[in-house]
């Protein structure tokens, strides 16, 4: 039972500074309250992660009042100037359900059930999980701040430990010892379900503005959610779950926003989890350029440079989280932080040869999780599907940005695994896998969008 | 049965479900046998769990660590393979104690009869899991 309560007063707090968050970049309310709830925990996480890597950066201690201290007198900033942010209008009832979405919704408490009792009942043990993360947020919280030659010294005789890493996962676990007061690396694990439940959340109401029917949202987050590689991936305590959920965000309240350009919260939303995106995983620096490139698209394809508002609306997306990349990557080159499995570097002509001669070994691999139902289910084997027999409709303006973002992402992690350093059959086999859980809630969300006309939900109940 | 759109969403829902059930029951009672782990986890304690999920003597070999050897000690793990899970995994849970080549501490583990000029043993777990002092 104590337990218990930790979890949940360490989720209000980290809820409540999201919250805070939201309540600056939401004014006009385009969220609802559930929605808000779920988004709120992910954003104040990754603002809790960046606001201790700064303070660790600057030699001050991971005290829980210096973490608080800024969120509190944002909140007294909101209730002062933004009285009414406080209050969201409700989105969801579980009383008007149908029978067919109410069993859907009782499969989808039992995923979520069953994922936070996986996660919980064991301590932190995968080798990455150990070896990268769990071991940089105990070095980091035994030393109360980030010391000076971490990056340099202190990681040195831990080989595999990649100080290069963007540091979300493990300032989140400190994040989560100095809220509790020691390392425990039981209840540590919570940060992964409840970001599996929180996504889940924004996730169906995100996909309900997208496909307009509740029935048929509520499917396919079930879809998404009983995916096993997804839900695994949500108890063994690594970054690419929380990659994929960030990236994904990042790139829906894009989408969001392409649709109604009058509610600017969504770009700022979507803003803040593209920087998330970088500050998750090194892969999610291509991810936040594949984000960037859907708002050229769409701002060359509509004309919205010819709208000065808008103009300026996306100008201020491109600096910010240009800014971001380029301060992150600044920051790593000052300490001389490489990654070892792929930097630019390695883009040149003697490569590409060589990179060449791995695209079939690459295309092997990604056959094998196409069909690998174990972890996939059928998922692929849909979207192959669609994506052929539907290739028109894939690229006409309703799903082209969601299209646009998966046909990247092929090419760009094809374009890693072509350069990389790195042994080829033992990066394919320990890397695609966990590759594809990047793509994997974009790819849900346009097998949905492809799908719209056919009320895949309706057709279902009503059979 | 007709091949119209309802009834292609109808099998595909259909395949998923039945792709999602068995690939649950397979891991819970067939091929990975979880059931039987979460059995016997449920009920323990957290000193327990880790146990279990370490291994018995592999922990009680890092719990005797914890325990004997001085905070700014090193160690190096004999019997362990270099770079496999337990050694990742003794390597977490022994910090601060820090893993070096020239250690002041082997740890030796599973290694019947292990000897090294210039340690001696100081304690062990069991006949073959103990741990070994420089002199």
């Amino acid at each position: 039972m104590k337990n218990v309560i930790m979890i949940l007063s360490w989720f209000l707090v980290t809820a409540f500074v999201g919250f805070n968050i939201l309540a600056v970049l939401d004014k006009k309310k385009a969220i609802g309250n559930l929605e808000c709830a779920g988004l709120s925990f992910l954003i104040g996480l990754g603002a809790i992660s960046i606001e201790m890597f700064l303070i660790g950066a600057i030699g001050l201690k991971f005290r829980l009042s210096f973490i608080l201290l800024p969120w509190i007198a944002l909140f007294f900033f909101n209730l002062v100037f933004s009285r009414g942010c406080f209050t969201r209008k409700s989105n969801f009832s579980i009383k008007r359900l149908s029978l067919f979405e109410q069993a859907i919704v009782g499969l989808l408490s039992f995923e979520v059930c069953y994922t936070f009792f996986r996660a919980l009942i064991k301590p932190i043990e995968a080798y990455d999980s150990v070896s990268i993360y769990a071991l940089k947020s105990k070095i980091l919280y035994m030393a109360h701040t980030i010391p000076k030659d971490f990056f340099t010294e202190v990681l040195k005789p831990f080989h595999g430990v990649h100080p290069d890493y963007p540091l979300l996962v493990s300032m989140s676990e400190v994040w989560f010892y100095a809220f509790i007061g020691s390392v425990n690396d039981f209840l540590v694990k919570s940060i992964f379900p409840v970001s599996f439940l929180c996504f889940l959340v924004a996730f169906y109401f995100i996909l309900k503005r997208f496909v307009k029917k509740r029935i048929t949202a509520l499917l396919f987050t079930f879809v998404l959610a009983s995916i096993a590689q997804f839900n695994a991936y949500a108890t063994i305590g690594v970054a690419d779950l929380l990659l994929g959920v960030n990236f994904s965000l990042g790139l829906f309240y894009l989408c969001l926003w392409i649709k109604d350009k009058e509610k600017s919260a969504y770009l700022y939303i979507s803003a803040m989890f593209s920087m998330l995106a970088v500050w998750t995983k090194n892969e999610g620096m291509i991810l936040a350029l594949i984000i960037l490139f859907v708002l050229f698209l769409d701002t060359v394809i509509r004309r919205s440079y010819c709208d000065k508002g808008k103009l300026v609306l996306v100008s201020f997306y491109f600096v910010v989280v240009g800014a971001f990349i380029f301060g992150f990557i600044s920051y790593k080159n000052s300490l001389g932080l490489v990654n070892e499995n792929f930097n630019l570097s390695m883009i040149n002509g003697e490569n590409l040869l060589s990179g060449l001669r791995k695209i079939p070994l690459v295309l092997y691999e990604y056959q094998k999780q196409f069909f690998g139902f174990k972890k996939w289910n059928i998922v692929w084997v849909i979207s192959l599907f669609l994506f052929i027999s539907r290739f028109k409709e894939s690229f006409k303006r309703d799903n082209l940005y969601a299209t646009v973002p998966i046909i990247l992402f092929f090419i760009g992690y094809t374009a890693v695994y072509m350069f990389s350093a790195v042994e080829i059959d033992f990066f394919l086999r320990k890397t695609t896998s966990r590759f594809f859980l990047h793509i994997l809630p974009v790819l849900v969300f346009w097998i949905a969008c492809i799908t719209k006309q056919d009320n895949v939900g309706e057709a279902l109940q009503n059979a | 049965m007709k091949l119209n759109k309802k009834n292609i969403i109808k099998l595909i829902c259909i395949v998923w479900v039945i792709f999602w059930v068995n690939f649950i029951l397979r891991e819970l009672f067939f091929k990975g046998r979880l059931f039987r782990d979460y059995k016997e986890l449920i009920f323990k304690n957290e000193e327990l769990r880790k146990s279990f999920v370490y291994g018995i003597n592999f922990y009680s070999l890092l719990k005797l660590a914890q325990k004997e050897l001085p905070e700014s000690a090193t160690f190096s793990l004999v019997g362990v393979e270099r770079l496999s899970l337990d050694y990742r995994r003794a390597v977490y849970y022994l910090y601060p104690l820090l893993e070096s080549e020239k250690a002041d501490y082997l740890l030796v583990y599973k290694k019947y009869g292990f000897v090294k000029n210039g340690y001696k043993k100081i304690v062990a777990v069991d006949r073959e899991t103990f741990i070994l002092k420089r002199i």
